[in-house]
């Protein structure tokens, strides 16, 4: 008989992975050792065992970006703020949440850079309205989120929403981007659509490119997921936020909406 | 999809050319075994997930200078790495998550329907897992590439860059070690002993 097979022997041999000569060996030692075979058998419940583990599914999908990483900078925000200072309405929207969560403080802004003396009452009446609204979008049961109407198109929705209000410095956020009420070409990227999202900070921000789009109908989603620590956010991370999104209508009136939602960090 | 069905050569050609639907495409082909191979790595749901976007990310960044290698083992490579990061921030290790914890569970499982019977499943692998958990991150991930992902010697070397021998050796010490701890347990796991009698004679 050949001598005693080593535990790798065993292990590669229930792996297909002996070949030729060292298989035969083994077999035929195996033929006349009541040990070893034990010891295989052994060893195969162990893999059984190991491999009856169930496979699972993620809880989120995995998104892809339009733009790289690359392109992404920590920068002083003025190009935010001229949107933001011309914004001339704010609503506080509150939302029936699908799950029973409590409605977070968002907010959702009308900006027109031509029409500056809107009235705030075609906005809309904040709440029951929106909710309504926002019932039909795709990714409505996400929790954090804003969404606004075009006063003269109050068919034409922006609703920026988020997997959560609070994510530790480690994590990924994800954000969806909802238009309804335009002509969409597939070929359009978030940003050739007039959208823009930045997470914004004491004046500074990064824009975020959502890449990931779908489409039904005449809404419009673009999504992205980000990795917080691998944003280059300024030091120290942890702090609170804004995720502001800016929708610029090509209506040829520079009718611009804008909602935001807040965003605290925490540290890892 | 089969354990290991080759790449779509077409579809990574495309995705190194830019292509995002190709890509996308491949992350669905991929999401399944990338993130279980993750969560046995690190163990908790959230984890795992940031750790399978951060590779796909990764991946779609960096696809353009992939060359002829194949993809697979390319990809598991990156999330092998971040693994390795994980494990060196020293976030949860050594942690597990309980069967609640889990995502939705999609195959491969035994089917229990007797509730007894379905709470001794449940128990086997809550200890397997645990088992796992227990296992040094080398030899942790040579046994999750071989018994979770169902990959060759050749592609688990390819993934974690060591010589075909080492994989061996790292999968056997893994699951000898993983064997001992379940052996505790031998109302549960039916492990004979190399020395106890046969039960033919």
């Amino acid at each position: 008989m050949n001598a005693e097979p080593q535990l790798e022997e065993l292990s590669a041999y229930l792996d297909h992975e002996l070949t030729g000569s060292a298989r035969q060996d083994l077999e035929s030692h195996l033929a006349g050792c009541d040990t070893c075979r034990r010891r295989l058998e052994a060893l195969k419940e162990t893999v059984q065992a190991v491999r009856g583990l169930p496979l699972e599914t993620p809880a989120r999908s995995f998104t892809i970006p339009a733009q790289r990483r690359q392109s992404q900078h920590w920068e002083p925000a003025a190009w935010i703020g001229g949107l933001a200072a011309a914004a001339v309405l704010t609503v506080v929207v509150g939302l029936n949440l699908p799950h029973g969560g409590n409605p977070l403080p968002t907010s959702a802004s009308l900006a027109s850079k031509n029409e500056t003396n809107q009235n705030p009452a075609a906005a809309g009446a904040p709440g029951a309205a929106f909710s309504d609204r926002s019932q039909g979008l795709p990714f409505a049961a996400y929790a954090n989120q804003a969404t606004v109407s075009d006063p003269a198109a109050p068919a034409r929705l922006l609703t920026l929403s988020t997997d959560s209000a609070s994510y530790r410095a480690d994590r990924t956020l994800t954000l969806h981007l909802t238009i309804q009420g335009v002509t969409y070409t597939p070929t359009q990227t978030s940003t050739s659509a007039g959208l823009r999202v930045v997470l914004v900070r004491a004046g500074a921000g990064i824009e975020l490119y959502p890449g990931e789009t779908f489409q039904s109908g005449s809404t419009v989603t673009f999504a992205g997921s980000y990795n917080i620590g691998q944003l280059g956010l300024s030091e120290p991370v942890a702090g609170s936020y804004r995720l502001m999104a800016t929708w610029r209508i090509p209506d040829g009136k520079g009718t611009t909406l804008e909602a935001d939602v807040p965003i605290q960090i925490t540290s890892g | 999809m089969s354990r290991n069905e080759p790449d779509d050569p077409d579809l990574v050609g495309r995705a190194r050319r830019g292509d995002r639907e190709a890509f996308t495409q491949l992350v669905m082909q991929y999401q399944i075994p990338l993130y279980n191979m993750a969560l046995r790595m690190v163990g908790t749901p959230d984890d795992a997930a940031d750790v399978a976007q951060e590779a796909f990310l990764r991946a779609w960044e960096k696809i353009r200078t992939l060359r002829k290698a194949p993809f697979k083992p390319w990809l598991f490579q990156i999330a092998v790495n971040l693994c390795y990061d994980h494990f060196r921030r020293g976030r949860r290790y050594g942690t597990m998550p309980d069967e609640e914890q889990g995502g939705k569970v999609v195959g491969l499982g035994l089917p229990a329907v007797d509730p007894e019977e379905r709470a001794l499943l449940s128990e086997r692998n809550r200890l397997v897992r645990q088992s796992i958990e227990a296992l040094d991150h080398d030899m942790r991930v040579a046994l999750v590439l071989r018994d979770v992902n169902g990959m060759a010697y050749e592609e688990i070397a390819a993934v974690i860059k060591v010589p075909l021998g080492t994989v061996k050796s790292r999968i056997a010490r893994a699951r000898e070690q993983v064997q001992e701890r379940l052996r505790v347990y031998p109302e549960l796991f039916h492990l004979p002993s190399a020395n106890e009698e046969s039960s033919e004679r």
